[in-house]
């Protein structure tokens, strides 16, 4: 987070909504995330935003959830033996 | 042939580090036909991206520090190789990353309040189907797309994003603030295209 900000005090709503994603990301110092979660826990408007973009994450990891076809596992099975016979016959 | 003593572990013979490798690196062979798919979206690609992939862990297995993250290890092997060979072939256009780090940050509070997803948005999420949402990731432009995928879908951190991306990590946070705002604002426009009832973005 930014240098020229001030890390004491009270947060609110504006600064938030500003590091939501490294909020919900967790990738905010411990300082700055003890701050954004008391204000996040006493605030409706912010609860929901983050709400929503857990929400989001869920979705997009049920949505992309993919099994690799049969065949596939196959041929990358079949090229590792061919790899290691060759490294083994060198 | 001699024992190579630059191998890691040490003392690991061959055929231990094969075995090794397939236990370690075969689990995420749907995962990463998960990425592959997102990344040329086509099944065809993705199956060769990935089988690419494999081949180059393979080769490169005795690089790999055990212990260290193997996934992350396995997913900047298919970022480079898709990047390498799948952007050319599909022949898209470098994605530009027009506006500055700066700009990005002097704008992100203001963006926040218009992109930020509406209690109503995230209802009609629920009601779209995974072809939908598949069909709007899709439509991100590529390094949107693939910072976007790491993050939300793999749950990479964004150090590990910018090793993965070999980019600086202001332009991993760049990249998924605007990935992020572009899926949401696609996302809503899907859902109002199917009837939905959603508030204005």
């Amino acid at each position: 987070m930014n240098q020229d900000r001030p890390n004491t005090g009270e947060c609110r709503c504006e600064e938030a909504l500003e590091h939501l994603y490294e909020y919900v990301d967790s990738e905010l110092p411990d300082l700055d995330l003890v701050r954004l979660r008391a204000h996040i826990d006493e605030c409706v408007t912010c609860l929901q935003a983050v709400s929503a973009e857990t929400e989001l994450r869920v979705v997009l990891k049920r949505s992309c959830a993919e099994v690799a076809p049969d065949a596939l596992r196959m041929r990358v099975m079949t090229q590792l033996s061919l790899l290691r016979t060759t490294t083994t016959s060198d | 042939m001699t024992e190579n003593t630059d191998r890691a572990p040490e003392d690991e013979n061959e055929v231990a580090r094969d075995r090794r490798f397939e236990d370690e690196a075969m689990p995420y062979l749907d995962q990463l036909y998960g990425a592959a798919l997102r990344m040329t979206r086509n099944p065809a690609d993705a199956e060769d991206l990935v089988q690419e992939t494999f081949a180059k862990a393979y080769a490169a297995f005795h690089q790999y520090k055990p212990g260290t993250n193997l996934k992350a290890w396995l997913y900047r092997i298919l970022t480079n190789t898709f990047i390498n060979t799948y952007r050319k072939k599909q022949r898209e256009p470098l994605q530009s990353d027009a506006d500055t780090v700066e700009d990005w940050q002097i704008h992100r509070a203001a963006s926040h309040t218009s992109t930020g997803l509406r209690s109503a948005e995230t209802e009609a999420l629920d009601s779209l189907g995974d072809g939908e949402i598949k069909d709007a990731l899709a439509e991100l432009p590529e390094d949107f797309r693939l910072a976007v995928y790491l993050a939300d879908v793999e749950g990479f951190a964004y150090k590990e994003i910018a090793e993965i991306m070999e980019t600086p990590i202001g332009t991993v946070m760049s990249r998924l603030h605007r990935g992020r705002a572009q899926l949401r604002k696609l996302l809503a426009e899907h859902a109002r295209s199917l009837g939905m009832k959603v508030e204005k973005v």
